[in-house]
């Protein structure tokens, strides 16, 4: 069982196990932000250079 | 989402690595919608630039994958009753049943949306009503009240190749219904000769699998009058052009093949050998649809080479 509880209050410390968790989720979600962003740019000059043929 | 404050005044700390969270995605079964719906795709007439294929393969998968988090979600419970998924990472407490639900309610949104902008709305359309049935009629609905759960819920695995085909035309021909066809007749026997093996797995868990329900017995002859009418259906796409001779001749064997190990699942005469003949019936069939979509798509490239 990974999932761990203990009262709250002030002064937690998260455990390394905890950090490093936290930390690969937030590398990982930067990671499909960015991802995203590229897919959208690549997405539109794809769709802006399909329409640029297509007479006025 | 992660840090959560409870009402008994703890505080929950997630301790789930991005490996969690694509195990939530159900990687395997991922795998086998992506190529299903990529041959949809490729055997489709299409002019579709090639970036977007890839985004809609993509969407495809994410929204196969949002999917099976919310299932993952929903059927908690029962996971953690059965030895094949107690380790996933809801009841293994790695991933708390909020961030999966979030989680696979995030990416299916995306990724209708994502597909619908990428390529057209009737595929976008499919991929949300799939994730829908996936999820509210196949795994809140009928997994836990009736035998014919995998029948009907087949219908979600078997839609991929449409969407693929969709995407691609946008529109759904008789091609598309073929392709879903195969896979909503493979469905049943491929699950229920798993669900022999497991059947008592699925009584823990009071899922009312076949096996568990009806009895081996019945669950035997149904496996066989599923593979009966699925080998005549896998030759179909030779008769509508879809497929080529060698499609024909692999998808001929391949039935007649498919058809011989129902029948030794039909035939065992003790529990050794019923578990072997559905230990052999549920790899082949793994097989079989791999063999049938690869042939296709074999055929196809060559096609297309060939013709370039």
């Amino acid at each position: 069982m990974a999932e761990h509880t203990r009262p709250t209050g002030d002064g937690i410390r998260l455990t390394d196990l905890e950090v490093r968790r936290r930390s690969q989720r937030n590398f990982a979600l930067a990671l499909s932000l960015a991802g995203l962003v590229g897919l959208f740019y690549v997405m539109t000059l794809v769709k802006l250079g399909a329409g640029a043929g297509i007479p006025h | 989402m992660t840090d959560v404050s409870r009402a008994d005044g703890t505080i929950h700390i997630s301790t789930a690595g991005p490996g969690d969270f694509i195990a939530l995605l159900k990687p395997r079964v991922m795998s086998l919608v992506v190529f299903t719906a990529l041959v949809g795709m490729v055997v489709a007439p299409s002019v579709t630039h090639p970036v977007l294929k890839a985004v809609a393969l993509l969407a495809i998968a994410v929204g196969a994958g949002a999917a099976g988090a919310l299932n993952m979600w929903y059927d908690a419970d029962i996971d953690r009753l059965m030895r094949r998924t107690a380790s996933r990472p809801i009841p293994s407490g790695r991933v708390s049943p909020g961030e999966a639900l979030a989680f696979g309610l995030v990416l299916s949104t995306g990724s209708v949306l994502l597909l619908g902008l990428a390529v057209n709305w009737l595929s976008a359309g499919l991929l949300g009503f799939t994730i829908l049935f996936y999820v509210g009629i196949y795994t809140m609905w009928l997994k836990r009240r009736t035998p014919q759960n995998i029948v009907i819920g087949g219908a979600a695995g078997a839609f991929p190749p449409m969407i693929g085909w969709a995407a691609m035309t946008n529109s759904v021909s008789l091609e598309a219904i073929v392709l879903f066809l195969i896979i909503f007749m493979w469905t049943p026997p491929h699950f229920w000769a798993l669900a022999l093996l497991k059947s008592e797995d699925y009584a823990r868990a009071g899922i009312p699998m076949l096996p568990v329900v009806a009895g081996e017995t019945t669950t035997r002859t149904q496996i066989l009058v599923y593979s009966v009418v699925l080998a005549p259906l896998g030759v179909v796409p030779l008769l509508i052009g879809l497929g080529g001779p060698v499609y024909g001749a692999v998808s001929i064997l391949m039935g007649v093949a498919f058809v011989g190990l129902a029948l030794t699942v039909k035939l065992a005469r003790d529990q050794t050998a019923l578990r072997l003949s559905c230990r052999r019936l549920f790899a082949f069939s793994i097989l079989y649809l791999f063999a049938l979509f690869a042939t296709l798509l074999g055929e196809r490239i060559v096609h297309l080479l060939i013709g370039a």
